[in-house]
């Protein structure tokens, strides 16, 4: 099972490894935005994405539309402060399997994260 | 035909001030288990001091402005440990990006809780240093608020005008 977490945070991306970790998962990649996002997907079998929306050079949506053009099936969650109805839809429209709004607390990080990475994809 | 309003009005108040406060105390007690207390709350003036460690983000759309979270070091220092249960002592690296998150986190909630406005949340830029400059709209009245937090001392200024349609 390997993991792609994607923020431009730093913390944000260790926090999601130590909890990943702590769930037995041990291959975690990181990418600071959709554009190094992207090339780590096209390069290694990842089975899972979980990315924040605001973000420099590419955003988490505009990662999520590109990768759902050459591949439907990975699942995608967005970590993201966006939470209005009107981007929560905008994500579904483009994909996203599911969705996790900042702040969140440990507990709902670890059961979004166990949910959805213990999901080989097909 | 554009409406203005500025930053000390009622309708400001009820429509910035209030989901900024909010989405503050939604962040802290969600993603530092800390309390927070609200404490002196007033019109940001060419006195007002800044911490150490600052992260401005941009709202656009309609309503337009900036939210700077100011805060010492010590404090940022208690919110990488919180988080990640590591320790550090330079506002570089960890110390930095947490605090950008934290601005991050109180703009999108605060954006979220402003139902009203259809807005844009920009990419935190974090400032070291005291001497701070915020580009705030010409017409707005920034304000600043200060807290006591268990993460300890923290400082919010933001301005804003509406202008919607």
């Amino acid at each position: 099972m390997k993991i792609l977490v994607v923020d431009d945070s730093s913390m944000t991306r260790m926090v999601a490894k130590k909890t990943l970790n702590s769930l037995g998962i041990k291959d975690v990649l990181e990418a600071e935005d959709g554009n190094v996002a992207l090339s780590i997907f096209k390069q290694e079998q990842v089975d899972c994405i979980f990315t924040d929306w605001n973000m420099p050079q590419m955003s988490g949506l505009e990662l999520l539309k590109a990768i759902r053009e050459i591949n439907t099936t990975v699942p995608i969650i967005m970590v993201t402060t966006e939470g209005s109805r009107t981007k929560v839809v905008e994500a579904i429209q483009a994909g996203v399997n599911d969705y996790l709004v900042k702040p969140f607390t440990p507990v709902a990080l670890r059961e979004k994260l166990s949910k959805w990475a213990s999901v080989p994809a097909t | 035909m554009s409406t203005l309003d500025t930053a000390t009005s009622a309708s400001m108040t009820a429509a910035i001030v209030n989901p900024i406060l909010a989405a503050a105390k939604e962040t802290f007690t969600t993603m530092f288990s800390s309390s927070i207390t609200r404490k002196e709350l007033g019109l940001k003036t060419s006195d007002t001091k800044f911490y150490g460690l600052n992260a401005v983000i941009s709202l656009t759309g309609e309503a337009v402005g900036s939210l700077c979270i100011s805060v010492p070091d010590a404090t940022a220092f208690e919110a990488v440990y919180r988080m990640l249960e590591i320790r550090v002592d330079k506002t570089e690296g960890l110390a930095s990006d947490t605090i950008g998150e934290m601005a991050n986190v109180i703009a999108g909630t605060a954006k979220n809780r402003m139902t009203q406005f259809d807005l844009d949340l920009g990419i935190p830029n974090v400032i070291r240093g005291t001497n701070v400059t915020i580009d705030f709209p010409s017409s707005a009245s920034p304000m600043y608020v200060t807290f006591d937090t268990d993460l300890g001392e923290l400082m919010l200024v933001f301005g804003f005008i509406i202008n919607k349609q």
